[in-house]
């Protein structure tokens, strides 16, 4: 029995090094805010999102962001810090509200879910090596926002 | 860092589960029912999604959650058609623990011995 | 039980309830919890574990992500159950293996695996429920009632 209860806490143990490990990445942002400021050779220009990443990640209660626009619709993905994640789908609403008000001719979509982050930061890298062109950027772009409204 | 909470949240979870069959004597048929339907309680004042906003697989793993799937698919159809939703929108979402209980359960049938 | 305390007893049967009382075993509370809690959190914690596998290498969303992770864990189950492993396991931790979703699966795939002897339809489709009918049962009734409620309430207008 002892054997057994050491074993779940060393696994225990092993899976919360991994966890701080994934942190570490994230809390990066700052520098991958920087990396998708290239706007020279994208299929679609990433400037708005840049900017809007940035007023978003000046509220205290966000950890990061990851984005991406076409012409006129923006979606983005936001990280709550731990503990305020009890609030996140509230937050991820005023966002949006704070948003939409400042820019009233733009669309926006915000998501505070993880799967969406973990996909736009995929496309976002994608975007910054410049291995999508535009057709293949606007499907990318649709296929994530298809998550966003997939049912529970 | 939603490993730690998520341990910490179905661990506390469990002991409210072992305090009611320890202190309050109820059998185990007794506590999970009342943790199903505390779940569904929770869910009903909106607070069991933003606990799994929270603590991930820590609030979806135990039993309470199927309290909160039935009321979710309730609400959705609700929504939708009226109050007939509450009836036909319930095991929407909460398909997948009782399926694959039932599912496993024949397949263990099939394959395994009992035991003497 | 408590049928008893209402009637009137005799001093002789007042003398045996508390003598039956004295005589209970005594439940370790507090090993037991602290048993519950590391057992039910590490389920958790290897739920948690599935997820993030699930949300990264498929199309699973945060939302649900829970459905492929109950599934897996409920496979397990099965495994563990027909080994004979879990059992061990529900006699070291109590509630810790009876509160998470394998509990009800090791409930049902048990029943299931034990009634075999008496044939498919009746042992084991008939016994598999046992335990999971009255929390499906009751689960089913009380989200329906709450969710009545508040649909009403939503109607007229209070919430």
């Amino acid at each position: 029995m002892k054997k057994i209860v050491l074993l779940i806490f060393i696994s225990v143990l092993f899976l919360v090094s991994c966890a701080t490990n994934e942190e570490d990445n994230r809390l990066t942002s700052e520098s991958s805010q920087d990396i998708t400021k290239i706007s020279s050779n994208t299929p679609i220009d990433q400037s708005f999102t840049n900017k809007v990443k940035e007023e978003v990640l000046n509220r205290e209660d966000i950890k990061g962001v990851r984005g991406v626009n076409t012409k006129d619709e923006l979606l983005l993905a936001i990280e709550v810090e731990e503990i305020k994640q009890f609030n996140e789908q509230d937050i991820e609403k005023e966002i949006k509200k704070t948003l939409e008000k400042k820019y009233p001719n733009k669309n926006f979509k915000i998501s505070s879910d993880q799967k969406i982050f973990i996909e736009l930061d995929d496309l976002e890298k994608k975007i910054q090596n410049n291995k999508v062109d535009k057709k293949e950027l606007e499907k990318k772009y649709k296929n994530i926002k298809k998550l966003l409204d997939d049912p529970a | 860092m939603v490993f730690v909470w998520s341990f910490l949240v179905g661990g506390l979870i469990c002991v409210i589960g072992q305090i009611m069959l320890d202190i309050f004597k109820l059998t185990p048929g007794h506590t999970l029912t009342t943790l199903v339907i505390s779940g569904a309680i929770l869910s009903g004042f909106g607070l069991y999604d933003k606990l799994i906003d929270f603590a991930g697989a820590g609030a979806s793993v135990p039993i309470t959650s199927f309290g909160n799937s039935l009321v979710q698919g309730a609400m959705q159809e609700a929504e939708k058609h009226g109050i007939i939703g509450v009836v036909t929108g319930m095991f929407e979402i909460t398909s997948s623990g009782i399926s694959s209980a039932i599912i496993f359960g024949v397949l263990g049938a099939i394959l395994f011995k009992p035991k003497g | 039980m408590s049928n008893n305390k209402k009637k009137n007893l005799t001093p002789t049967q007042q003398d045996y309830q508390s003598f039956a009382k004295d005589r209970e075993v005594k439940r370790p509370v507090v090993k037991n919890c602290i048993r519950a809690f590391i057992v039910g959190g590490s389920i958790c914690t290897i739920g948690q574990a599935i997820s993030t596998f699930y949300m990264h290498f498929f199309k699973f969303t945060e939302q649900n992500v829970a459905n492929p992770t109950v599934a897996t864990l409920i496979f397990i189950t099965m495994l563990l159950t027909g080994f004979g492993v879990y059992d061990h396991f529900a006699q070291f931790a109590g509630a810790g293996t009876a509160v998470p979703v394998t509990g009800f699966g090791n409930a049902v795939i048990s029943a299931a695996i034990e009634h075999r002897t008496e044939g498919f339809v009746l042992g084991v489709g008939g016994n598999m429920f046992k335990l999971a009918g009255s929390v499906i049962a009751f689960g089913t009734f009380s989200a329906f009632v709450i969710a009545l409620i508040k649909t009403l309430l939503i109607q007229w207008g209070v919430l």
